[in-house]
C-alpha cells in the first residue's frame, strides 16, 4: 500500500503535523528537513505506523509512551483508501481513523486483511532493508558489488534482498568449512583432519600396546619351566661343591695338627722362664748408650757458657742515637730537597712580578689612560668583567642582532627587484558562467552519444528480427509465450540424474525379466514337444489316472452292493400286495443290478489293464511325470516373472506420474529426464535471449528519447548565449553542433585571456604587500635585539652604539686580564710554600742536636753527614751484643737438659733388672735369650691353631675323628673327580640361568600398566572431537552449497527482467556515459559489465566509486520494481542518498528516480537545502516538495 | 572389627579400562584427570575396603568389557585383589555376560582369597567365622536367556545369606535381557541380601528381607551413565542389616544440565545462567571432575547468532565452565534445541532472493531422495571414516537427520547473510 498522508499526531518532536505526499503516482516526493527538524523521527514514524511502535521507542521525548500516536492514509492496489492510526500499546495498536476531524477519532480496530496489506507480509527488518535506502547502504552496496567483482548472481541477490556481502558470505562459509575439514593432503591442519590423524595414530599405538592373554600365558609357562630346570641344576652343583670342600679340608688339616702338638710339648718345658718383652734387649742397649752420651754433652755446654760471658764484656754501645734513629733518618732524607726549595722560591717571585706588569698595561688600555714606563696594576678593574651568565646573555643578544641585520639586508635586495616588474595588460569580458556551462554540458552529451545516435536508424529493423527469432525459439521449445518461460522452474541436475538412473534401472530390470521370460517360454515349448512326442507313441497311463479308476471302481462297487441289498429288502416288502407290480419292479431292479455289475466289471477291467500298462511302461510314465513337473515349474516361474513385470510396469507408471506431476508443478514440459536436461539448457539460453532482447528494446526507446533531449538542450544553450538564426528542425542537429563548436572555441579563448591577466595582477599585488610587511617586521626585530644587548654591555666601558665586533674585542681583553691575575696569585703561593719548607728543615736539625747533646748545626748538609756516621756505629754494636746474649742463654739450657737425660737412662736399667729378676744389668743378656726361645715356641703353637681354624670350622677332635675315617691316599683322586663334574655343571647352569632370566624378564615386561587403555582413551578423545566437529562442518558445507545453488537459480530466473530495468535506470543515472548493462561468462559464473557508447566493456571493479553506487541503486530499484509487479507495492524511502554526488550526478540520479517514481512511490528525505533547489530545477512539475519546520 | 557383626562392599560392572566416550579434548581440557578413570575408581574401592576393614567384597559381574583383550588390565585387577587378600578381606566374584567369554578372565591366575563362582552350577561358601553364607553362579557364556535363580541353593540356617546374581530381572531399558527373573522370586528364596549386577544405574529393587540392590557401575563412561557412581557398603549386626549406604567412588561424574534460554538475547546472560546452574549442580562434589552435557532449549534470538557462527554458544558455555570455582568441569557437549522467534513461512512466499533460497530448501525437503543425493554429493569430500566412527558418517544419516541438517544450513545462510549485511561498512 502506498502512503498518501502521514499524520504525526504525537510522535517524536511532532504534534498534529501532517506530511501530504499527494498522488503516489504523481512523481517523486522530496521531504526537506534541516538538522533537528525531526527527519529521523519522521522516517521511524513511517515504519512504526506499519509495524508497530517498539516497546522502547526513543521518540517519546515530548509525548510519553502511552500517548504516542502516528497515523496515515494509504491507498491499496485497487485504489481504495484506508485511514489508519497506530498507538503505543501491547496489543490492538492499529485502528481505523477519521482524519477529517482534528482529533482523528478511531473507528474500531483495523481488520486483519488491512493490516496484512499494510505490511505486505514482510517483517519490519525485511521492510527496512528492502525498501529503505540511505547513503550508508548505498555506499556499502556499491562496495559489495566491487568486492564481488560483479558476479551476476551475487549482485542480483544482494540487490533483490537489499543486503550486502553475499560474495563474502560464500567465501566465509567456504573458509569456515575448510577450517573444519579440508580434503586432500593440504588439509592437515583442519580440525577434523587433525582429529582423524590423531585417531589413526592412537589406533596404531593402541594395537602395538595391546598384550593378548594367550601371549602372557605362553610367557608364564616358559618361565616356570626354566625355573624348575635351574633349580635342579643348582641343587646338584651345591652337593658336589660340598663334597669337594670336605676333601680339601681334610687334606689341608693333617700336617697342621702335627705342628700343633709338637709346639705344645716344647712350651711345657719352658714354663719357669720369665716372660720378657720382645724388645727387652734393645731397651737395655739403648739405656746404656744414652747414659754415656748425656754425660759428655753436659760437659761441652759448660765450656760454651764461659766463652759467651767473655765476649759481652768486650762491647761499647751508644743507646742515645739508636733511640732517635727514625728522626735522624728523616732529617737526612729531607736535606736532599733543600736546593729544590730554594730554586722554586726564586722562580715564583720572578713570575709574580711579570704578571703584575702585564695586567697594569691591559688595565690602562681598558681605562683609556696609557702611561709610559712602569705601570701599577689595579685589581678593582676585574670587577667590571661580565659574569659567565651575563657573558652568555651577551653572546646570545649579539647573535640575534647579527641575524636580524643580515635578514634585513637580504629583504631590501628582494624588494628592489620586485619594484622593477611591469603591470599585465587588460582583457575582454565573457558571458555568464551558467549559460556557458549549459552549452558545455549539451556538447558533452552530444559527443558522448554520437555512436548511438548514428546507430539509431538501423535499430528498429534489428529489433524486429530479434523478436521474430526469439518467438521462433520459444515455439521450438514448446513454450506458448515469454510468461510461460518465466514460470518454468528448472530442476536440480542431481534430481534429473536420479530420475535417469531410476528409469535406466527399471528398463534394465524389465529387459532382464523379458529375456528370462523368453528363455522360459522357449524351454517350455521344448518340454511340450517332448511330451507330445512321448504321447504320440500311445497314451501313457499315470498313477493318478490309475488311482482315479480305482476310486471309480470302488464307488461302483458300493453302488452295486447297495442295489443288491436294496433289491433283497424290496422283494421281501413287495411280496404281499400282488404279483404284477412286484414282478415288474423286481425286473427293473435286476436290470439295474445287471447294468451296474457290467459297469463295475468294465471299470475293474480298465483298472487292471491300466495297472498292467503302468507296470509294463514304467520308464515312459516316469518321463512323462518329469516333463509335466518341468512344465509346471516353468509355468510358475513365468507367472512370477509376469507378476514382477507387472509390478515394474506399475512402478514405472507411478514414477512417470510423479515425474509428470513434478514437471507440471515446476512449469516444465512433459519430457523424459534426459530430454528435460537438454531442454533446461535451452531454457537458460532462451532466458538469456529474452534478456538481451529486452535490453535492446529498452536501448532503442532510450536512444530515441535521448536524441530528442540532446537536440533541445543544445538549441536552448545556444539561444541563451545570444546565438540567432538557428535552424528550426531537429534534423539540423549537425548544424547546431558546428555553431556550438565555434562558439565554444571563441569563449574558451577569451576565458583564457581574462584568467591570465587577472591572475598576474593579483599575484603582483599580493607579493608587494607581503614584502612590505616582511620589511617592517625585520626592522622591528633588529631594534629589539639591539635594545636587549645595550644594558648587558653598559659596564664594559664602550661607546654607544658599539658594534658586535667591538663588544667581542672588549670581552677578549677582560678575559686576558683575568688570566694574568690568576697566574700572579699562583706564583705568590708557590714562593710562600718554598719558604715554609726551608724553615721546617732547620727547626728539625736544631731539635736533634739538642737531644744528642751536639752544638747547634751551622750547616744543615754537614750536620746530616755527621749523624749518618754516628748512627751506623751505634747500630752495629747493638747487634753484636744481642747475638752474644742469645748464645749464652742457649748454652745454659743445654747443660740442664743433658743432666736430666742421664738420670732417665739410669732409671730404665733399674726397671729391666727387676723384670728379669736379676740384681745388675750385666746379668740381663742371659735371661733375655731364654725368654726369646719361649716366645718363639708359643708363636709356633698359635700359628698352627690359627691355620687349623682357617682350614676348617670343625673342632680339633672332630677333625681327628674324620681323618681317622678316610683313606688319605684316595682324597686327591676323589677331589679331582668332583672338580671335573662341577666344571661340566657350570656350563649347563649358565645356560639355564640365562634362559630363566630371559623368560623372567619377558614376563616382567608385561606389567599392570594402562598403556593400551590410555591409547584407547586417546582414540575416544579424537573420536569425540570428530563427532563434535562433523555437524558443524556438514552444516557449513551444506549452507555454502545451498547459497550457491540459490544464487544460480535466482540468477536464471531474475537476470533478464532485472538487468533490463536496471540497464535503463543506470543509463539515465550516468547521463549516457554508459550505453547499457550486459553480462559475460566469467571464470566460474557470469559477471556484470557496463557497456560504453563506444562499445568498450567496463567491469564493475573498473567503475568509479560513485558509478558503482549508481549501479547498485539501479539494480536495487529494478529489484523493487519486480517485487512491485509481484504484488508488494510499498513506497521506496531514500534517506540522503545524494549527499556526496555533485550537482550533475545528483541531477542524473534524480532523473532516474523520477523515472522509477512513474510506476512506484518514491519518497526522498534530505537535509541539504541545495538539493531542494537542484531537484526543483531538474524535475520541475514532477516533484512534490514537503518541508519539516 | 565388630565382634557381633561384619560389613561388606557390593559393587558390579567395573568395566575396567573401558574408555570414557564423547569427551572432546579442547584446549585446556583436564585430560590427565580423565586417564584411567575406571582404574582409579577400583583403587578407591579397595582403599575404602581397607579403611573400613570390611569382611568381604562382592563383585557381581562384568569386571572387564567383553571385547577388551589387553591382559595388563587383568594384571591390574589382580594387583588390587592382592591388596584386599593381604588385608584378610575375602573377595567373591561372579562372571557376567561381559566376563563369560573374556580371555582375560580365563587366563588370569587364580588367587587364594578370591573366590570366582562356577559357571556350571551354583555354589555356596559358608563363612562360619562371621556367620554368613555367599551363594552365586557365573555366566557360562555371553547370552544366558534362562533364569538361573532356580539353581541357587536354599539359605543356610543361622547365617546371613547373600546371593550374587548377574541379571536384568524383568528387563531394564538399555540393557540386554540376561538371566531374567523377578523380584518376587528373589524374595521367595529366603536370602537376606541379593547383590545384583548388570544394570548400570543404581537401584534399590527391594528395601529389606531381602535387600535387593543394583549398585550401578563403578564409573560412568558416557553421558548416558549420568549421576554419582560407586558401591554399596553394608553393615550386619546379629544377622541383621543395620546400615546400608551408597559410597560414591567415581572420578569423573557425568551430568546433564538443561538450560531454558527463552527470552535470553545475550550470550553473556546465557553464560551467567549456565554458571549459576552448573555451580549448584556440582557444588556437592568438589573433588571430582564433572563432565556436563548441556542442553539449551527455548525460543531465543540467539538462535540466529548460533546459525551465523555454529559453535558460538558451545564456546560460550565452555568459557563459562572454566570460571566455575566449585569444582573442575568439562563440557561433554552442548546440544541445542532452540527455536527461532520468527517463522520463515512468510519469507518463503516472497519472490525476492531470500524467498528463492527458502523455496529451494522446501523443494529439497519435499523430495527426500533428491535431498539425499544432493547432500551426499556436497559431503562426499569427507571420504570414508574409520569403522569405529561409522555412526557419525554423513553417509549413514537418515531422512530426518538430513532434513534437520538442511534446515540448519538454511538458518546458517540466513543468519550469515544478515550478519554480513549488519557488518558491512556504511
Amino acid at each position: 500500500m502506498r502512503l498518501i498522508r502521514l499524520h504525526l499526531k504525537a510522535f517524536g518532536p511532532f504534534t498534529d503535523h501532517t506530511l501530504d505526499f499527494g498522488d503516489p503516482a504523481g512523481g517523486l516526493a522530496l521531504v526537506y528537513g534541516p538538522n533537528e527538524a525531526g527527519k529521523s523521527s519522521a522516517l521511524r514514524a513511517m515504519a512504526d505506523l506499519r509495524f508497530g511502535i517498539p516497546m522502547r521507542s526513543a521518540d517519546n521525548f515530548i509525548h510519553p509512551h502511552p500517548q504516542m500516536q502516528v497515523g496515515g492514509v494509504f491507498v491499496d492496489h485497487s485504489g481504495r483508501q484506508h485511514s489508519l492510526i497506530r498507538r503505543k500499546a501491547r496489543q490492538n495498536t492499529l485502528s481505523l481513523a477519521d482524519f477529517s476531524s482534528p482529533d482523528a477519532p478511531t473507528l474500531g480496530p483495523a481488520p486483519p486483511e488491512v493490516e496484512a496489506l499494510l505490511t505486505a507480509g514482510l517483517s519490519r527488518e525485511a521492510y527496512e532493508t528492502g525498501f529503505g535506502i540511505d547513503h550508508g547502504r548505498l555506499r556499502a552496496g556499491g562496495r559489495a558489488l566491487v568486492e564481488g567483482q560483479g558476479e551476476v548472481g551475487s549482485a542480483l541477490f544482494e540487490a533483490s534482498a537489499g543486503i550486502r556481502g553475499i560474495a563474502r558470505v560464500l567465501d566465509e562459509l567456504d573458509q569456515a568449512a575448510r577450517r573444519l575439514f579440508m580434503p586432500g593432503a593440504r588439509g592437515r591442519n583442519a580440525r577434523i583432519n587433525e582429529a582423524l590423524r590423531a585417531f589413526d595414530e592412537s589406533h596404531q599405538r593402541f594395537r602395538q600396546a595391546l598384550v593378548r592373554p594367550a601371549h602372557w600365558t605362553d610367557l608364564s609357562r616358559r618361565w616356570h619351566a626354566a625355573t624348575e630346570t635351574l633349580a635342579e641344576l643348582e641343587a646338584r652343583y651345591a652337593e658336589l661343591q660340598a663334597r669337594r670342600h670336605e676333601l680339601a679340608e681334610l687334606r689341608a688339616v693333617a700336617p697342621l695338627l702335627d705342628d700343633h702338638d709338637h709346639a705344645a710339648a716344647l712350651l711345657g718345658e719352658l714354663t719357669a722362664v720369665p716372660a720378657l718383652a720382645d724388645d727387652a734387649a734393645s731397651q737395655r742397649v739403648a739405656a746404656e748408650t744414652g747414659l754415656a752420651a748425656a754425660l759428655q754433652d753436659a760437659e761441652t755446654a759448660a765450656a760454651q757458657i764461659a766463652h759467651e760471658k767473655e765476649r759481652l764484656a768486650a762491647l761499647a754501645p751508644d743507646p742515645a742515637i739508636v733511640e732517635l734513629a727514625a728522626a735522624v733518618r728523616r732529617l737526612i732524607a729531607s736535606a736532599e730537597t733543600i736546593d729544590a726549595h730554594r730554586a722554586r722560591l726564586i722562580q715564583a717571585e720572578t713570575d709574580a712580578q711579570a704578571c703584575s706588569r702585564q695586567a697594569a698595561v691591559i688595565e690602562q688600555a681598558i681605562a683609556g689612560t696609557a702611561t709610559p714606563g712602569m705601570a701599577t696594576p689595579d685589581p678593582s678593574m676585574t670587577a667590571r668583567a661580565p659574569s659567565p651568565t651575563r657573558r652568555a646573555a651577551i653572546d646570545e643578544a649579539l647573535q640575534a642582532s647579527e641575524r636580524c641585520e643580515q635578514a634585513l639586508v637580504q629583504h631590501r635586495r628582494t624588494l628592489d627587484e620586485s619594484n622593477g616588474r611591469d603591470e599585465p595588460p587588460p582583457a575582454a569580458e565573457l558571458p555568464p558562467a551558467p549559460l556557458r556551462a549549459a552549452l558545455r554540458t549539451a556538447r558533452q552529451q552530444l559527443a558522448r552519444h554520437t555512436d548511438r545516435l548514428a546507430a539509431l536508424a538501423s535499430l528498429p529493423a534489428e529489433l524486429q528480427s530479434a523478436r521474430d527469432s526469439f518467438a521462433q525459439a520459444l515455439a521450438d521449445a514448446g513454450l506458448a509465450d515469454e510468461a510461460a518461460m518465466r514460470r518454468a522452474r528448472p530442476l536440480l541436475d542431481t534430481r534429473i540424474s536420479e530420475e535417469i538412473d531410476a528409469t535406466l534401472r527399471a528398463a534394465t530390470q524389465r529387459d532382464s525379466h523379458r529375456q528370462r521370460l523368453a528363455r522360459i517360454e522357449s524351454a517350455r515349448a521344448h518340454e511340450q514337444a517332448g511330451r507330445a512326442s512321448l504321447l504320440a507313441a500311445g497314451e501313457v497311463p499315470t498313477r493318478s489316472q490309475l488311482e482315479a479308476l480305482r476310486e471309480q471302481r470302488d464307488a461302483e462297487w458300493l453302488q452295486l452292493r447297495q442295489s443288491c441289498l436294496d433289491g433283497a429288502a424290496g422283494s421281501m416288502a413287495d411280496a404281499s400286495p400282488g404279483p404284477q407290480p412286484a414282478d415288474r419292479a423286481d425286473a427293473q431292479r435286476r436290470a439295474e443290478i445287471a447294468r451296474r455289475a457290467e459297469a463295475y466289471e468294465a471299470t475293474v477291467a480298465d483298472a487292471d489293464r491300466m495297472a498292467d500298462a503302468l507296470a509294463a511302461d514304467h520308464a515312459r510314465v516316469l518321463r512323462l511325470q518329469a516333463l509335466d513337473a518341468t512344465i509346471g515349474t516353468l509355468d510358475r516361474d513365468a507367472d512370477t516373472l509376469r507378476a514382477e513385470l507387472g509390478a515394474l510396469a506399475a512402478d514405472s507408471e507411478r514414477r512417470e506420474r510423479a515425474w509428470r506431476t513434478l514437471l507440471a508443478a515446476a512449469g516444465l514440459p512433459e519430457l523424459a529426464p534426459a530430454m528435460l536436461r537438454d531442454w533446461q539448457a535451452r531454457l537458460l539460453a532462451l532466458r538469456e535471449d529474452a534478456s538481451r532482447l529486452q535490453l535492446r528494446q529498452t536501448e532503442f526507446e532510450h536512444d530515441r528519447a535521448l536524441a530528442a533531449r540532446l537536440t533541445a538542450a543544445l538549441r536552448t544553450a545556444l539561444q541563451d548565449l545570444g546565438q540567432t538564426g538557428l535552424p528550426d528542425s531537429d534534423a539540423d542537429l549537425d548544424t547546431l553542433t558546428v555553431i556550438a563548436d565555434d562558439l565554444e572555441t571563441e569563449l574558451h579563448r577569451r576565458e583564457r585571456q581574462l584568467d591570465t591577466a587577472a591572475g598576474q595582477r593579483q599575484q603582483q599585488a599580493l607579493e608587494r604587500q607581503r614584502l612590505a610587511t616582511r620589511g617592517n617586521a625585520l626592522a622591528a626585530e633588529l631594534e629589539a635585539a639591539r635594545a636587549k644587548l645595550r644594558p648587558l654591555i653598559d659596564s664594559l666601558g664602550l661607546p654607544d652604539p658599539a658594534s658586535p665586533a667591538v663588544v667581542r674585542a672588549r670581552l677578549a681583553e677582560f678575559d686576558r686580564l683575568q688570566a694574568l691575575y690568576e697566574r700572579r696569585d699562583q706564583a705568590l703561593d708557590n714562593a710562600r710554600q718554598a719558604r715554609e719548607s726551608l724553615a721546617e728543615l732547620e727547626g728539625s736539625a736544631r731539635r736533634l742536636a739538642t737531644a744528642l747533646d751536639d752544638p747547634a748545626p751551622a750547616d744543615l748538609r754537614l750536620y746530616g753527614e755527621h749523624l749518618t756516621r754516628r748512627l751506623e756505629l751505634a747500630e752495629r754494636c747493638a747487634r753484636e751484643e744481642a747475638l752474644a746474649r742469645q748464645a749464652l742463654a742457649s748454652a745454659e739450657q743445654n747443660h740442664r737438659r743433658h743432666l736430666a737425660s742421664a738420670e732417665r737412662h739410669r732409671a730404665s736399667l733399674a726397671r729391666l733388672c727387676a723384670a728379669a729378676e736379676v740384681d745388675t744389668p750385666a746379668e740381663l743378656p742371659r735371661i733375655e735369650a731364654l725368654a726369646a726361645h719361649k716366645r718363639s715356641t708359643q708363636a709356633r703353637l698359635d700359628d698352627a691353631a690359627s691355620r687349623l681354624t682357617q682350614a676348617s670350622r670343625r673342632p680339633l677332635e672332630a677333625l681327628r675323628t674324620r681323618l681317622a675315617s678316610v683313606d688319605a691316599a684316595r682324597i686327591d683322586a676323589d677331589e679331582a673327580a668332583c672338580t671335573r663334574e662341577l666344571s661340566e655343571l657350570e656350563t649347563a647352569l649358565r645356560e639355564a640361568r640365562a634362559s630363566e632370566e630371559s623368560a623372567r624378564l619377558a614376563l616382567r615386561a608385561i606389567d599392570a600398566s594402562d598403556a593400551a587403555a590410555a591409547e584407547r582413551e586417546q582414540m575416544e578423545l579424537a573420536a569425540a572431537r570428530i563427532r563434535a566437529d562433523l555437524p558443524a562442518w556438514m552444516r557449513t558445507r551444506l549452507a555454502h552449497a545451498l547459497l550457491g545453488e540459490a544464487l544460480r537459480r535466482f540468477r536464471e530466473r531474475a537476470q533478464g527482467p532485472m538487468l533490463a530495468r536496471a540497464s535503463t535506470l543506470f543509463v539515465t543515472m550516468t547521463g549516457g556515459a554508459f550505453e547499457r548493462l550486459t553480462t559475460r561468462d566469467g571464470d566460474s559464473s557470469p559477471v556484470l559489465l557496463a557497456l560504453r557508447p563506444d562499445g568498450r566493456e567496463v567491469t564493475v571493479d573498473g567503475l568509479s566509486e560513485g558509478t558503482a553506487d549508481q549501479l547498485f541503486l539501479a539494480l536495487r530499484l529494478a529489484a523493487l520494481e519486480l517485487r512491485r509487479q509481484a504484488g508488494i507495492d510499498l513506497p521506496v524511502v531514500l534517506d540522503d542518498v545524494l549527499m556526496t554526488a555533485d550537482d550533475e550526478r545528483a541531477a542524473q540520479m534524480l532523473e532516474a528516480l523520477a523515472d522509477f517514481a512513474s510506476e512506484s512511490q518514491v519518497i526522498v528525505f534530505t537535509h541539504h537545502r541545495h538539493l531542494v533547489e537542484l531537484t526543483r530545477r531538474t524535475l520541475g512539475s514532477r516533484l512534490r516538495l514537503l518541508e519539516l519546520d | 572389627m565388630n565382634p557381633n557383626g561384619f560389613s561388606f562392599i557390593h559393587a558390579a560392572d567395573l568395566h575396567i579400562d573401558s574408555p570414557l566416550r564423547g569427551l572432546d579434548a579442547y584446549d585446556g581440557a583436564p585430560v590427565e584427570r580423565l586417564r584411567g578413570a575406571t582404574r582409579q575408581a577400583l583403587v578407591a574401592l579397595v582403599d575404602l575396603a581397607l579403611e573400613r576393614q570390611v569382611a568381604m567384597v562382592l563383585l557381581a559381574g562384568d569386571i572387564y568389557d567383553g571385547d577388551w583383550a589387553d591382559f595388563r588390565t587383568g594384571l591390574f585387577f589382580r594387583e588390587q585383589m592382592v591388596r584386599l587378600v593381604r588385608a584378610g578381606i575375602q573377595v567373591f566374584v561372579i562372571k557376567g555376560n561381559h566376563d563369560a567369554e573374556s580371555q582375560i578372565s580365563r587366563q588370569l591366575p587364580a588367587l587364594d582369597g578370591v573366590h570366582v563362582f562356577s559357571a556350571h552350577r551354583s555354589e555356596t561358601v559358608d563363612l562360619a567365622g562371621i556367620g554368613a553364607a555367599v551363594h552365586g553362579r557365573s555366566f557360562p557364556n555371553r547370552a544366558v536367556p534362562e533364569d538361573l535363580l532356580p539353581t541357587y541353593p536354599p539359605p543356610l540356617p543361622g547365617r546371613f545369606n547373600i546371593g550374587l546374581l548377574h541379571t536384568s530381572l524383568t528387563g531394564r531399558p538399555g540393557h540386554d535381557p540376561y538371566a531374567p527373573t523377578t523380584p518376587q522370586a528373589l524374595v521367595a528364596t529366603g536370602y537376606d541380601y541379593f547383590a545384583l549386577g548388570h544394570v548400570h544405574a543404581r537401584e534399590v529393587v527391594h528395601e529389606s528381607a531381602p535387600r535387593i540392590v543394583y549398585p550401578g557401575n563403578l564409573q560412568g563412561r558416557r553421558a548416558g551413565e549420568a549421576g554419582a557412581k560407586g558401591c554399596e557398603l553394608v553393615t550386619i549386626e546379629n544377622g541383621l542389616i543395620v546400615s546400608a549406604e551408597f559410597v560414591a567412588l567415581d572420578v569423573v561424574r557425568w551430568q546433564t544440565l538443561s538450560l531454558d534460554a527463552s527470552g535470553l538475547d545475550r550470550i553473556e546472560t546465557i553464560a551467567t545462567r549456565f554458571r549459576e546452574q552448573a555451580s549448584a549442580l556440582v557444588a556437592g562434589a568438589r573433588d571430582r571432575l564433572h563432565a556436563l552435557r548441556v542442553v539449551l532449549t527455548g525460543e531465543t534470538p540467539l538462535h540466529r547468532v548460533e546459525a551465523a557462527q555454529p559453535g558460538t554458544l558451545a564456546a560460550a558455555v565452555q568459557a563459562a565452565a572454566q570460571e566455575i570455582d566449585e569444582a573442575e568441569v568439562w563440557i561433554e557437549s552442548v546440544r541445542l534445541a532452540l527455536r527461532a522467534p520468527l517463522t520463515r513461512e512468510q519469507a518463503a512466499e516472497h519472490s525476492d532472493a531470500l524467498g528463492e533460497l527458502l523455496q529451494l530448501t522446501d523443494a529439497l525437503l519435499a523430495d527426500p531422495d533428491g535431498l539425499k543425493a544432493w547432500a551426499q554429493e556436497q559431503l562426499g569430500a569427507l571420504g570414508p571414516l574409520p569403522p569405529q566412527l561409522s555412526d557419525a558418517d554423513p553417509r549413514t544419516l537418515d531422512g530426518e537427520a538430513l532434513a534437520a541438517l538442511i534446515r540448519d544450513a538454511e538458518a546458517t545462510v540466513l543468519a550469515r547473510v544478515r550478519a554480513a549485511d549488519d557488518e558491512a561498512p556504511e
